[in-house]
C-alpha cells in the first residue's frame, strides 16, 4: 500500500534517520514528491555531517592507559569485592531513597512526583544517618518509602550504584535493618 | 563477520564470568573505543569520558555475574555506561553549566596544525559535540544510542528503562532539533 501522505513520509524519515534503505512505499512517494525528496536529501547530508562512532574514538595511547588501569584494578581478588559490592549497593540505595523521599517531603509538601534526582541528594546520606541514629526511622517506614520510590521512578535498587556511603553507615544499616528484604 | 564477533564475545563473557581476567581484558580491549566515544559525546569532555569508561568497565566486571546473556553484551554494557554518564552529568550540573564545559574542553582538543583528515575530524567533533550539548540528557542518550550505536528502539527502551513510545518520541525530537541546529549553523 502506497503512503501518499507527505506528513507520514516525513515522520518516517525522522524516525528512520539516518537510514537510507526505506520502505518501497516511501521510496515510491519520494520518486513523485519533490518536497519530501528535498527533506530526504537534507537528512542524508545531515547523517554524513554527524560522522560515525569511530570519529569519537580515543587515540591509542589514551585507550591503552585506561586499559591498564582497568587491568590493574581487576587484579584485586574479585570474590571479596563481589561479596562487598551487593550490600554496599543495597545500603547506598536505601540511604539515597530515603534521603530523596525525606527531602522531597520537606521541600515540596505532598507533590513527590517531580522531585530531584538521586544524585542531587547524594550529599544527604549523612542527614539520613542522623535520622536513623536518632530512631526516627524504622524498618517499616524504610520499606514503605522504598516501594514508593521504586514505583515512582522505576529504579531498581541495584541501579543506584553509588558509593557515597561510609563503612560505618553501611555497618549501621546492616546491623539495624534487614536490607536484603528490600529488594 | 558480525556473528563471528558475537560468538567470540559470548565466549569471552563466559570465561570472564568464571573469573578469567585475561578474557575480561580482551573484552575491555574490544569495547574500549565504543564506550569512550559514547561518554565523550555525552559529556563533551575527553578526560571525563576516559574516567567514565574506566568506571564502566570496573562496574561491569564487578556485576558480571548478574549478566544473564538475555541481552547482547554491548546492550548490557551500554546500560552501565549510560547510568554512569547520567550520574556524572547530574553531578556536573551542580557545579558548572554544561555549556561552559563543552566550550572549554572541545576547544582544547583542536590541534592548530596537522593533516587535513585530523582537522576535518576535529571540526566534525566540534559540530557534533556542540549539537549534543543542546539536547536534554535523555534525548541526547537516546539519540546517541540510536544514531551512533545503532541500537533498536526496543534495546534503547531496555537500556534507558523508558517506554518504547517515549524513546521514539525522544529520537524524533532530537532529529528535529538537529535539522534546526544545522540550519542555524549553516551546515551544508
Ligand atoms: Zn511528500
Amino acid at each position: 500500500m502506497a503512503i501518499v501522505d507527505c506528513s507520514k513520509v516525513q515522520e518516517e524519515l525522522l524516525h528512520r534517520f539516518p537510514a537510507t534503505d526505506l520502505e518501497p512505499a516511501v521510496e515510491e512517494h519520494l520518486a513523485h514528491c519533490h518536497e519530501c525528496r528535498r527533506i530526504r536529501d537534507e537528512m542524508m547530508t545531515l547523517g554524513d555531517a554527524m560522522g560515525s562512532d569511530e570519529d569519537f574514538y580515543p587515540d591509542t595511547y589514551q585507550a591503552h592507559l585506561v586499559q591498564e588501569q582497568v587491568e590493574k584494578a581487576i587484579e584485586r581478588p574479585r570474590i571479596t569485592k563481589l561479596n562487598l559490592y551487593r550490600p554496599v549497593a543495597i545500603a547506598a540505595s536505601v540511604v539515597l531513597i530515603v534521603s530523596v523521599s525525606l527531602i522531597s517531603l520537606m521541600m515540596s509538601g505532598n507533590d513527590s512526583s517531580k522531585i530531584m534526582s538521586p544524585m542531587l541528594v547524594a550529599d544527604s546520606a549523612e542527614y539520613l544517618s542522623s535520622q536513623v541514629a536518632s530512631g526516627e526511622l524504622d524498618q517499616s517506614t524504610l520499606e514503605e518509602v522504598f516501594r514508593d520510590f521504586t514505583s515512582n521512578y522505576g529504579y531498581q535498587a541495584s541501579d543506584l550504584l553509588l558509593d557515597d556511603i561510609s563503612e560505618e553507615e553501611l555497618q549501621y544499616l546492616e546491623d539495624n535493618f534487614d536490607v536484603k528484604d528490600l529488594l | 563477520m558480525k556473528s563471528d564477533d558475537n560468538t567470540h564475545i559470548t565466549n569471552l563473557v563466559g570465561k570472564a564470568k568464571s573469573g578469567d581476567r585475561q578474557a575480561y581484558s580482551e573484552l575491555v580491549k574490544l569495547k574500549m573505543n565504543q564506550v569512550v566515544a559514547f561518554a565523550y559525546r555525552m559529556t563533551q569532555d575527553k578526560d571525563s569520558a576516559l574516567d567514565l569508561a574506566q568506571e564502566t568497565f570496573l562496574a561491569a566486571w564487578e556485576s558480571l555475574s548478574s549478566y544473564r546473556g538475555d541481552a547482547q553484551f554491548s546492550t548490557w554494557l551500554h546500560r552501565i555506561a549510560a547510568n554512569k554518564t547520567l550520574n556524572y552529568l547530574k553531578k556536573a550540573k551542580r557545579t558548572v553549566s554544561l555549556g561552559d564545559v563543552a566550550d572549554e574542553t572541545v576547544g582544547s582538543t583542536v590541534e592548530s596544525s596537522g593533516p587535513d583528515v585530523q582537522m576535518q575530524r576535529e571540526q566534525l567533533r566540534r559540530h557534533v559535540l556542540g549539537f549534543m550539548s543542546t539536547l536534554p540528557e535523555q534525548q541526547r542518550l537516546v539519540f546517541d544510542l540510536r544514531f551512533y550505536k545503532e541500537h533498536s528502539f526496543n534495546e534503547i527502551a531496555s537500556i534507558t528503562g523508558r517506554a518504547l513510545g517515549t524513546v521514539k518520541t525522544n529520537y524524533r525530537e532530537a532529529v528535529t532539533k538537529l535539522r534546526e541546529f544545522a540550519r542555524e549553523k549553516g551546515w551544508r
